[in-house]
């Protein structure tokens, strides 16, 4: 798959999150390593839909900055009823998108492992907070695939990987690599150091 | 007002509470003698978190500060000692309510959640695993993986704990999925209970919530001086974690077992505020 599938298929993912909601706005940022400008890791909106997106669509949050990067960081799905009053809030970045929600529902994308992939963001959503909070962590593991596979198709240079790995379609070397994930799990155990 | 329940709370809020058999055996075990002067004065409490703003007046000072971090280039825990900042705010508000139940501990700032956002049950772990290796008494865990690959890590360092008789106070998460180690038996697991104050706690004999406390709708200190409101079994958490601090303080080599005792002895004697207020339950 493309990355221009892969945005397309987020967004898409973002559109029927906002009709869902009845939200304002949806956005989907994926958790990017540290880097060039960015020594820390960052969260990068790859997809959004509704109100601001245009504006958020390519930014790179640092750790530490914002609501989304709170719950990447804590692993915690997050409601705000009351955005401006919460010093997590990035306000000057909501600004910059021409867009400062009222509401905002954060839930992390996680893999099959729990581990943080990246966060999907509902703003000013149309329903109840407990609503909100059980449709959020379903539309976060629906989208969670997609957003593994962006991941690994990034993180996985074919140019590094044997030939037969490298001449199989993203899509299938994505899951030959994940089938290589667990199988050198249950053979090897995790080597765990330390260093004072 | 917040009108969601964290995961797990339910038991806690439902009417009439569904907590399973009356808390307590009817020891005569008061307030007064299970925490003493109240003061936690000298128990060694880690808050392993997002770090610490020693600073913020709710904190009162931070006695001992280390930083995990993971060596990018391979599997290596890095230990640096030294103060640090808090990034997020969580682990401040996990601290300042330590300090308001046990005013005189020792506050330890164990930072596993910083500019790393990917790999952190590896920071977590070792996180963790400092603490036992550095005589901490109690844990306040107000964060948990989902990560299975973990599991066995987080049971060996939950069984040295229990043996070496240190406290580990574990917040569940806040959705209903896969909350390592606090859903494990060897820790004390909290969810957000309806009590009057965080004076009081309950008691919950159905896994995995074992206590309920104040956690909805709560003022917490955060990053840069600020307070803020939120809700989340993250700041249940560090409320159990004080009145184990205080009878630590008050029983010096009290062990895990004998805590569990007394905390539900004082959870038979808590008091109820009204059932469902600040919270409705999940759908």
């Amino acid at each position: 798959m493309t990355d221009a599938d892969h945005t397309a298929n987020l967004t898409a993912a973002c559109t029927a999150a906002r009709l869902a909601f009845g939200a304002g706005s949806v956005s989907i940022a994926v958790i990017t390593p540290g880097g060039g400008d960015l020594s820390v890791d960052h969260l990068h909106y790859v997809a959004a839909e509704g109100r601001g997106s245009e504006g958020i669509l390519g930014v790179r949050l640092p750790a530490g900055k914002g609501i989304a990067s709170y719950v990447a960081a804590t692993g915690q799905a997050l409601v705000v009823d009351h955005v401006a009053d919460d010093a997590r809030f990035a306000r000057d970045v909501a600004e910059r998108t021409g867009y400062v929600p009222t509401t905002l529902l954060a839930v992390p994308i996680t893999d099959r492992n729990g581990q943080v992939l990246g966060v999907l963001s509902v703003l000013d959503r149309g329903n109840s907070a407990g609503d909100a909070l059980a449709l959020g962590s379903a539309f976060a593991a629906t989208v969670a695939p997609l957003v593994a596979s962006s991941t690994a198709d990034r993180d996985a240079a074919p140019a590094e990987l044997p030939p037969q790995l490298a001449a199989l379609e993203p899509e299938q070397r994505a899951t030959v690599l994940d089938l290589l994930d667990g199988i050198i799990g249950a053979v090897q155990p995790r080597r765990r150091g330390r260093r004072d | 007002m917040t009108d969601f329940l964290p995961a797990w709370s339910e038991p806690f809020y439902s009417e009439p509470p569904d907590l399973g058999a009356p808390a307590g055996l009817g020891l005569a075990i008061d307030r007064e003698w299970a925490y003493g002067d109240g003061s936690g004065r000298g128990v060694r409490v880690a808050i392993v978190d997002s770090g610490i703003d020693a600073d913020h007046p709710d904190v009162g000072g931070v006695q001992q500060a280390v930083d995990v971090l993971r060596d990018p280039e391979g599997e290596e825990a890095i230990f640096v000692d030294g103060p640090h900042d808090d990034l997020y705010g969580h682990g401040t508000a996990c601290a300042g309510i330590i300090r308001a139940l046990a005013p005189e501990v020792e506050l330890i700032s164990v930072r596993v959640l910083g500019s790393n956002l990917k790999g952190s049950a590896f920071n977590f772990s070792y996180g963790l695993e400092w603490c036992l290796d550095h005589r901490v008494d109690v844990v306040n865990l107000s964060l948990s993986t989902g990560n299975d690959d973990y599991a066995d890590v987080f049971w060996e360092l939950l069984d040295r704990a229990t043996f070496e008789g240190v406290m580990l106070v574990s917040a569940l998460n806040n959705e209903p999925k896969r909350s390592i180690p606090s859903e494990f038996a060897g820790v004390f697991s909290v969810a957000c209970a309806p009590v009057a104050d965080r004076e009081h706690f309950q008691f919950n004999r159905s896994a995995p919530a074992e206590w309920g406390a104040l956690g909805m709708d709560v003022d917490v200190a955060w990053g840069d001086g600020q307070t803020i409101n939120a809700s989340g079994n993250s700041f249940a958490a560090p409320v159990i974690a004080g009145h184990i601090a205080r009878i630590v303080g008050a029983h010096a080599g009290i062990t895990p077992w004998q805590v569990r005792t007394v905390l539900a002895e004082l959870a038979a004697i808590s008091r109820w505020h009204s059932p469902g207020a600040g919270a409705r339950l999940a759908p």
